[in-house]
């Protein structure tokens, strides 16, 4: 005789019990586990709701990591979104520029900004060199790298 | 219909070969036309290898038959034939390999409802005008940096010889 915690399933005829009695005890179906209760509301809910240390819903954000440049928290292998935010800005400002003009960018374009001094900035030899101008703000500093502008 | 890369390297598929070719050669162009583009990861890392692969055999010229005829395909209009040829070429002349960037973005700025649970990404060309992104690249010159190139460049000797 074997006993199991959980209910089985009862054959009503006995010839089919015998045989039962010759397979192996974990592929017959008349040996599977089976509820033997309804679950009640109040059980339904504790499993949904009772939040406990190892709960379903309850993950924690790992790998974050301070940005260098303005000290916010981000995903690490991310990039910082307040630093892309203004990197975005600027780039959708000079493509405003240039769909007015008509232009296309290309690697003779040089940006211009309010109190640029003109002898600073790589214009091409000759007139090949394209002028965008952005007269309303400086040029952006802090964590703009200026090392990194004009870099390959 | 062209099979896809060689022996033991990987590709993704993007819904048959004739979309994804149809894909990665608008991908291509926008990205030389614009120089910097927002997608999923996905078709980033994937354009990144075609387009460093088109401004190699463009570097070659158009002496060859097989260049011109992978220029035709992949850059059809002449805006960007034009571009490439005149504008990007001379630009990477000592670079070997590396045109592009690729780096990885969070999903706020997707705007697509349907892509909004895959990674997100920025690609561009190195050496634009616009502002640069926030990234900091491996510095070749730290101590240790200068030492793993010296010992590289060693290995490097030993098999020639």
């Amino acid at each position: 005789m074997i006993c199991l915690k959980v209910a089985q399933r009862s054959l009503n005829f006995g010839s089919l019990l015998v045989a039962n009695s010759f397979r192996c005890v974990s592929t017959s179906p008349a040996l599977l586990g089976v509820p033997k209760n309804q679950k009640s509301s109040e059980v339904k809910r504790k499993t949904r709701h009772n939040v406990g240390v190892y709960h379903r819903l309850l993950k924690s954000m790992h790998m974050l990591v301070i940005c260098d440049g303005c000290g916010n928290l981000h995903k690490k292998y991310h990039m910082c979104n307040t630093c892309y935010d203004q990197t975005r800005f600027e780039t959708q400002a000079v493509r405003a520029v240039l769909n007015e003009k008509g232009a296309d960018l290309s690697s003779q374009t040089v940006l211009q900004y309010k109190d640029d001094i003109k002898e600073h900035l790589r214009l091409g030899k000759g007139d090949k060199s394209q002028v965008v101008n952005i007269e309303d703000r400086k040029r952006p500093a802090g964590w703009f790298n200026p090392r990194m502008w004009n870099k390959l | 219909m062209p099979r896809g890369y060689a022996h033991g390297t990987s590709f993704r598929k993007f819904g048959g070969p004739e979309k994804r070719l149809n894909l990665l050669r608008t991908l291509v162009n926008v990205l030389i036309k614009h120089e910097r583009i927002e997608t999923t990861f996905a078709k980033a890392h994937e354009a990144q290898k075609y387009t460093n692969r088109l401004i190699e055999i463009a570097k070659r010229g158009t002496d060859d038959a097989y260049s011109r005829d992978m220029i035709k395909f992949w850059a059809p209009r002449e805006e960007i034939q034009s571009k490439l040829l005149n504008d990007l070429v001379p630009r990477f002349k000592e670079n070997k390999s590396d045109f592009t960037r690729l780096a990885v973005l969070s999903k706020q700025y997707c705007a697509e409802p349907r892509q909004s649970f895959h990674r997100y990404a920025v690609l561009e060309l190195k050496g634009n005008p616009l502002p640069p992104l926030p990234i900091q690249e491996k510095n070749p010159h730290t101590l240790q940096n200068v030492l793993i190139a010296a010992a590289q460049e060693e290995m490097f000797n030993k098999k020639e010889s």
